[in-house]
């Protein structure tokens, strides 16, 4: 976790796919996921806190990076609506 | 009233819309001012538009164009549906046995309990319901509220370990988000992507579970398509709520009966002159549930029944904790899931 912001480091695509629809986000390896939860649930016009990230099968979790995830350029990320109930 | 056409849908054209560069560039800003603060670096993240559609966007055109050639003019004519809500409760069929069925499938099976593994679930038709150590600690948690995954995956888990094969012909098993692409509009690649593996053109009956959004609810909705009726079931026991569901479900319907005609599949029903009619699955005013956060487990169990062929079940409130119990072992018995890619390393 104690990544220093190296600029050298390049910058990474991520392929973000929701129900078919797709968009690329360009990050740095050490950008933590809650800026790009947020960046693709607006695009996807969702609210906020409405979906789950999935890399690989496992959940990501906000305050992880891809560099944490050994995420590499081009990898996909899928998003998942996720519908909560109980009864309030 | 079956017969009138209320509305035309067009097949989608060219795939996917993509957005457009101006809203990127807005969003870069409220998401630099947002994070990034005074020392902003507005580098750090960009939303690339590609040129050319996206790979995924073909393999949902594929499914049309597979079997329609036409599919790029032709309208899909969607009948309008209304359901009539009635208030007699048909006869009950009551499934006794179903908590011993589990646990009798648990004892012929190993379960491997791990909290930290993600658990895949894969239906008859290769769809597949991915359970994480998340959704299984809300199954579990004795007062925890059930997500989309619980459900879905509990309920494909009951359908690929449960039933006899006259069962599993008998029944289409919708996901939760095919009700929600209907209300948000989806086009009809998406939906025909999502319905079309259950094949629900050939099962005599479509389970629907539905997510109240505003209520942040689990009821259920299950339609006998020869007879024409939907059946309903909230374990409040409430009638109120259902008018607006059955207006997605009609439309959701509609979207289904049309997709079916467009793509071979006749579904044979009732004449037109009977109309659509809905009938509760429970007796006004007698609620099976009194807490704030079992209507998940309740739809579960009502899901169970229904697909081994009943129409309720014999159980109480107290029972709740040890039945979250079973499902979340029922979920053990899967395999975990394997990353497809560099699965050797980390």
């Amino acid at each position: 976790m104690s990544q220093e912001p190296e600029d050298v480091k390049p910058k990474i695509n991520l392929k973000v796919v929701y129900d078919g629809e797709e968009v690329q986000i360009k990050v740095k390896p050490n950008t933590k996921f809650a800026k790009i939860f947020a960046a693709a649930e607006q695009r996807f016009g969702k609210e906020s806190g409405t979906f789950k990230f999935v890399y690989e099968g496992k959940r990501i979790g906000k305050e992880d990076t891809p560099g944490d995830l050994d995420i590499e350029d081009g990898d996909q990320i899928d998003c998942f609506l996720e519908q909560l109930g109980g009864w309030q | 009233m079956i017969a009138s056409v209320n509305s035309a849908v067009p097949l989608p054209a060219g795939g996917f819309q993509r957005h457009q560069l101006e809203e990127s560039e807005e969003l870069l800003d409220s998401e630099g001012a947002l994070f990034e603060g005074a020392n902003a670096d507005e580098q750090d993240l960009s939303i690339i538009e590609p040129d050319e559609p996206a790979e995924s966007v073909d393999i949902f055109q594929e499914v049309l164009d597979g079997n329609d050639g036409e599919s790029n003019t032709e309208v899909l004519q969607l009948e309008d549906f209304v359901i009539q809500m009635e208030s007699s409760v048909p006869p009950m069929q009551v499934d006794t046995t179903f908590v011993h069925a589990i646990e009798q499938y648990l004892s012929s099976q190993e379960d491997s309990p791990s909290l930290h593994e993600t658990r895949v679930i894969i239906d008859i038709h290769g769809r597949k319901q991915l359970i994480d150590a998340e959704d299984l600690s809300r199954l579990q948690g004795p007062t925890r509220w059930l997500n989309n995954f619980c459900i879905n995956g509990v309920a494909t888990a009951i359908m690929k370990s449960l039933l006899s094969e006259e069962d599993i012909a008998r029944s289409a098993l919708l996901d939760t988000l095919d009700l929600h692409r209907v209300q948000y509009g989806s086009d009809e690649a998406i939906l025909w992507h999502h319905l079309a593996p259950t094949e629900y053109w050939s099962k005599p009956l479509w389970l629907i579970p539905v997510h109240r959004r505003s209520q942040q609810h689990w009821v259920l909705a299950v339609v006998s398509v020869e007879e024409k009726l939907v059946f309903f079931y909230d374990s409040f026991a409430e009638v109120e709520g259902w008018e607006a569901d059955f207006k997605d479900i009609a439309t959701l319907l509609s979207h289904m009966f049309a997709l079916a005609a467009a793509h071979g599949h006749k579904i044979n029903t009732k004449a037109a002159t009977v109309p659509w009619s809905a009938h509760p699955l429970f007796h006004q005013n007698v609620p099976q549930q009194s807490n704030s956060h079992d209507c998940g487990v309740w739809v579960l169990c009502m899901l169970t029944a229904i697909l081994r062929g009943y129409s309720t079940v014999n159980i109480a409130e107290a029972d709740i904790p040890y039945i979250r119990k079973l499902f979340t072992r029922l979920i053990y018995t899967f395999p975990r899931y394997v990353r497809k890619k560099r699965g050797d390393q980390r």
